[in-house]
């Protein structure tokens, strides 16, 4: 095992980091030669690693990885990877939160040599088992004044020029025991392969993006299939234009943060089609939004639709900033919201609303839960 | 017998514990038409018969959703307020206004927010914002914490 030159080196903030990624950290690992030597063959893998491929035997877990290494021996610029990761109970939190843990190393060369985004518990003694893991320095995104590790925590390795030395970065944690498998596998990583052009387990020439992409617990982003649901106002061709430009918009691949939800009308234009007229929300948030939308201008109002940017179990961050389970249901805001947009628009029920997330999209009308229809995910 | 006596008298005379009766009032937050809807809502609908069935959660018959009240439930308040104070506080300063229910042996807080800014002329404003709804079972366990 080579040592990792323990130089701090500062590097600028990556374009991923956003306001509510705090843990600004140095790295002590820097690599040189981050080729296919740097992941050790299945066979001298250490279970003290406390890694487990994903594919194979490995046992499954909530926890992992997507990493994408430079291989510039290799046939390809980089290779990825999905790694399970295990935890010690103790370092499981009680409710289950989860924080995203980022890894960046760069070459020598300035160019990514390694690129993790992982979902870790979101405690401390997690936070400092991966900082073990990938050599960065032990109180990287440990809160000096106690408490829960934040949301995102972004550790920054480089290597410096006179950096003679390499480091390998799947390392040993420290000569413990392997710590067994979380009991609760709250994802399938399985489901995020060929996502975004990054196969799980393969080669490519692009470290991928840094800023939310390949995330380990996400879905896959399937091309959006035409919408035949027999709702005319679903399966209308600029309805579902409509829908993927919010969709687009809501940020699904982003953060919890970063992912915002966007909303428009659904409007019938005077000559009997139909539309989506964006609302192009301000100052929208995690928690959702609040406000007063533009009249519509094309047509008659006849719904409005919004999105969740959520996956149906995902943990998602409430308005009070804790993690409760999206559920996929319309929610009870937004049935409130239908019932009381109804009555404007001559709906005494509730205005229909629609509701795009990542698994289906849902009709609905205030609380008339039999109107309630739910659909595969089409036309975004 | 006459230390029964000696009892009795000692609580005669011991002045009866003195609760004001707008504390006692307060301990029970207040409901809402929206929190009672919503509370009713997802504990009989069709719509959350899925996530009910996720948490274990029975369906309940919707005039069986009762608020708890000072008069009744003045414990149960107390604890259901321990819990937001202990395992949920607010980390994002935005106003909160916990609502408490019962039914079928289980405890719904609804936690909706504070509704502000005013409506434009004809128009009519929405919140979207993502409301919480916590059940906890007899003994003040989170059982759900749905985002809602």
């Amino acid at each position: 095992m080579l040592n990792c030159p323990t130089r701090d080196i500062r590097v600028p903030l990556l374009r991923c980091l956003t306001a509510t990624a705090l843990a600004l950290v140095t790295a002590a690992c820097a690599e040189s030669a981050m080729g296919p030597e740097a992941v050790p063959p299945e066979s001298q893998r250490s279970n003290k690693q406390a890694v487990a491929r994903a594919h194979g035997k490995a046992t499954t877990s909530p926890y992992a990885c997507f990493a994408s290494f430079a291989t510039p021996s290799g046939p390809h610029a980089y290779r990825y990877r999905y790694f399970y990761l295990h935890f010690p109970k103790e370092a499981i939190a009680p409710d289950g939160a989860t924080t995203r843990y980022r890894f960046r190393a760069n070459t020598h060369k300035g160019e990514v040599g390694v690129l993790a985004n992982c979902i870790v518990p979101r405690t401390i003694p997690a936070v400092r088992q991966m900082n073990r893991f990938f050599k960065a320095p032990p109180h990287t995104g440990i809160p000096a004044e106690g408490g829960q590790p934040d949301g995102e925590i972004i550790v920054l390795g480089g290597c410096s020029e006179d950096v003679t030395e390499g480091c390998v970065i799947v390392g040993d944690p420290g000569g413990s025991e392997p710590p067994p498998p979380s009991e609760e596998p709250k994802c399938d990583i399985n489901t995020t392969q060929n996502c975004d052009n990054y196969p799980g387990t393969g080669d490519g020439g692009d470290p991928g993006g840094s800023s939310g992409g390949n995330d380990p617990c996400s879905s896959c982003e399937p091309p959006p299939a035409p919408c035949s649901t027999g709702d005319q106002t679903i399966d209308d061709p600029a309805v579902q234009a409509g829908y993927k430009e919010l969709w687009a918009a809501s940020n699904p691949n982003g953060n919890l943060y970063q992912r915002v939800e966007a909303a428009g009308w659904v409007v019938r234009t005077p000559n009997g089609t139909f539309a989506i007229e964006s609302w192009n929300i301000q100052g929208a948030n995690y928690c959702g939004w609040s406000g007063t939308p533009p009249a519509a201008t094309q047509g008659t109002v006849v719904g409005f639709v919004h999105t969740h940017p959520y996956a149906v179990g995902e943990n998602v961050l409430n308005c009070e900033g804790q993690v409760v389970t999206y559920t996929g249901e319309p929610s009870l805001a937004d049935r409130q919201t239908s019932a009381q947009l109804g009555p404007s628009y001559g709906y005494g029920s509730g205005l229909p609303g629609y509701i795009l997330d990542k698994n289906g999209l849902t009709k609905f009308v205030g609380y008339t839960e039999v109107v309630d229809q739910r659909y595969s995910r089409c036309g975004y | 017998m006459t230390i029964t006596l000696l009892t009795m008298l000692v609580g005669l005379l011991a002045p009866a514990p003195s609760v004001p009766g707008d504390l006692q009032a307060s301990v029970c937050p207040a409901e809402t038409e929206h929190s009672r809807r919503a509370v009713t809502f997802f504990a009989s609908s069709r719509s959350f018969a899925r996530t009910r069935a996720l948490h274990g959660l029975p369906t309940t018959d919707s005039a069986s959703v009762r608020p708890l009240t000072a008069e009744r439930d003045a414990d149960a308040c107390r604890q259901l307020r321990q819990f937001l104070v202990q395992y949920r506080p607010s980390k994002s300063g935005i106003g909160t206004f916990p609502a408490f229910y019962t039914a079928s042996g289980y405890y719904y807080i609804y936690v909706d927010l504070e509704r502000k800014g005013t409506t434009p002329e004809g128009r009519v404003s929405v919140d979207l914002r993502r409301r919480t709804l916590y059940v906890l079972d007899r003994d003040f366990k989170e059982v759900a914490a749905i985002a809602s």
